[in-house]
Formats: C-alpha cells, sequence, structure tokens
C-alpha cells in the first residue's frame, strides 16, 4: 500500500493525509465496522496511500482512548485469528460531522485561493514571457 | 527484519514503557495479524512498521496510554515486587521484624538494575533467568558488600510495611493475571 511517489509531491501528500487521516478513518469506520489492515486498503483504493501502514494503530488508539469509537473482536471474512474490529460511537459520529464541515470550509477556501493566485501566476508568466520576448527579439 | 522479530521488538518495547499486560496482548495480536495480510498481499514488514520499529511501537505505546497511567503503573509495579519480597523473606526467616543491612541493599539494587536494563532492551525477563540472575549477579556483589562492609544492620522494617507496599500494585497485578489466564494464546 506504499506507492512509491515523487518526493516532493509524496511529502506534501504524507503531511496533507496526515493532517485529516482521522475524519477518514471515522469516515471508513462509518461505513461498516473495520479492522486494521481493512484500513489501508480502503484507503489505498481511494488513492490515499500511507507511507507506513501501521500509522493508522497510534490513531486509532487515540481515538478509542477518546470515546470516539469502540473496538470488539469477531473472525474476519479472510478466516484466521479473530481480527479487532472498530466501530463508531455517537461521540465519533458528531466528531466525524464536524470534521466534515471543517474540511470542506478548509478544502473549499485552498481551492479558491489557489484558483485565484493560479490564474494571476498565468497571468504574470504571460506577461514575462511577453516582455522576455520583446526584449530579446 | 522478520514478523517474529517485529513483534519480539514491539513487545519489549511496551513492557518497558508501562503497558498492561492485557494491552499489549492485544496490540501484539493486532500487529500480527496485520503483519500476516500484508505479507499475503505482497507486502513487506517495513511497509508496515517502517524503517525504525521502535519508533513505530513507541508511538503507539503514547497513543495507547498517557505517560502519567504508565509511570504511575510502572510505580506500583516496582511498590509491588518490593512488598512481595519483603513478605517472602518475613515467611521464611518467620519474624515480625527484617534487619536490612548493606548486603542486602546491595543485592538487591544489583538485580533490580539489571533487570530493568535487561528488560529495556529485551524485554520480560521471566522466573527463571530472574533466579539466574539473582545467583549469578546479586549474590555474588551482596557476599562482596558483607567481606568489604561487614555484616552491620542499616535499619529494620516491621511487617506492616510489606503489605502497605503491596497495596498499589495489587489491581494491576490481579488484572494482568486475569489476562494472562483469559488470553488465547501466546503471541510471538
Amino acid at each position: 500500500m506504499t506507492k512509491e511517489l515523487p518526493d516532493a509531491v509524496g511529502q506534501r501528500h504524507s503531511q496533507l493525509l496526515r493532517g485529516v487521516l482521522d475524519i477518514c478513518l471515522l469516515a471508513l469506520i462509518a461505513e461498516r465496522p473495520r479492522y486494521g489492515f481493512e484500513f489501508t486498503q480502503a484507503l489505498a483504493d481511494s488513492g490515499l496511500d500511507l507511507v507506513r501502514e501501521g500509522s493508522i494503530y497510534p490513531l486509532l488508539s487515540r481515538l478509542e482512548r477518546g470515546g470516539l469509537i469502540s473496538s470488539y473482536r469477531a473472525p474476519s471474512g479472510s478466516g484466521g485469528a479473530p481480527r479487532k474490529y472498530y466501530r463508531l460511537t455517537e461521540a465519533g459520529c458528531a466528531e466525524l460531522d464536524g470534521g466534515r464541515v471543517a474540511w470542506h470550509g478548509f478544502a473549499g477556501a485552498v481551492s479558491g485561493l489557489l484558483a485565484e493566485t493560479g490564474a494571476d501566476t498565468d497571468a504574470h508568466t504571460d506577461a514575462d514571457t511577453t516582455s522576455t520576448g520583446k526584449s530579446t527579439s | 527484519m522478520t514478523n517474529e522479530r517485529i513483534l519480539a521488538v514491539c513487545r519489549s518495547n511496551w513492557e518497558y514503557r508501562g503497558i498492561d499486560d492485557a494491552s499489549v496482548r492485544e496490540m501484539l495480536e493486532e500487529l500480527s495479524a496485520h503483519l500476516e495480510d500484508a505479507e499475503a498481499a505482497g507486502r513487506t514488514p517495513q511497509d508496515v512498521v517502517g524503517d525504525d520499529v521502535k519508533a513505530f511501537a513507541a508511538a503507539w505505546a503514547r497513543a495507547r496510554a498517557p505517560l502519567s497511567r504508565r509511570i504511575a503503573r510502572m510505580a506500583a509495579m516496582a511498590l509491588f515486587v518490593v512488598g512481595a519480597v519483603l513478605l517472602v523473606r518475613h515467611l521464611v526467616t518467620w519474624s515480625l521484624t527484617l534487619s536490612v543491612g548493606a548486603d542486602d541493599l546491595a543485592f538487591w539494587a544489583v538485580i533490580a538494575t539489571f533487570t530493568v536494563v535487561w528488560e529495556i532492551r529485551r524485554g520480560g525477563l521471566g522466573l527463571g533467568r530472574s533466579w539466574l540472575v539473582a545467583l549469578a549477579v546479586g549474590l555474588p556483589v551482596a557476599i562482596l558488600t558483607r567481606v568489604l562492609g561487614g555484616d552491620e544492620i542499616l535499619f529494620s522494617l516491621p511487617l506492616w510495611v510489606a503489605p502497605l507496599l503491596l497495596l498499589p500494585g495489587l489491581p494491576y497485578a490481579v488484572a494482568d493475571g486475569r489476562a494472562r489466564k483469559s488470553a488465547p494464546a501466546e503471541v510471538n
């Protein structure tokens, strides 16, 4: 589940994911109870690759300690030893709702800013290219 | 690094960080299952825990239980061990007061230091190895201390000190014992 990404892009991707991983985990549990390995698979299927798969466990522990999720043991569909499944609590549902609102607000603001400044940058770059072209011609 | 080695490193790290036995077992079972699933999916153990296994284990331990709770447990368990040792000595000598000399202090200080260092590096010492440490390390140091410093008594301990020291660690010891009994199978 650890994809090779270009260094700079990979680092930014990892930093961004770190900030919202808790909300992503809560969203995945809201769909259905899951165990550790299933989270990493679901994240990868959504295009969110973790640098280290095991980094979900400290986060799951923190969420469980905070009462946002609870756990139980049950046999897994793939067989083998029983797995520790996580499910959402009421507090977790509320946290997820709040996280969604916060993320949409934040992502919208960043997208808006990047779109505006992107248009300005393109205009400046065009102007620079034109003026450079003029001076060199 | 093999799955077994990763589990061994994590176990020793969690034990020395004062994570309770039931939690250590649960975390090991969870990690072991993940490593197996990852292996079946064609991924390496490093994809799961990264290159620094100790850092991974430490992060999980910190998230699992706050430092204050882990320190409280470690302190209570240390007092529990001292209390148990004193109680055994009361029973063996069948007396209400224990005389403590420099050789006694040296004996227990050396064993405690050795045990802590060992458990930080390698995990649980176990009963058999504890006896070996007592005989191979503690006894020679105690004899040497007695030869060099004499057999003067430093202080005496009444019987009530032992149960008093046992008290704070008793709930932890009972919980650990129950967890050991209810554990389905040993991981690693």
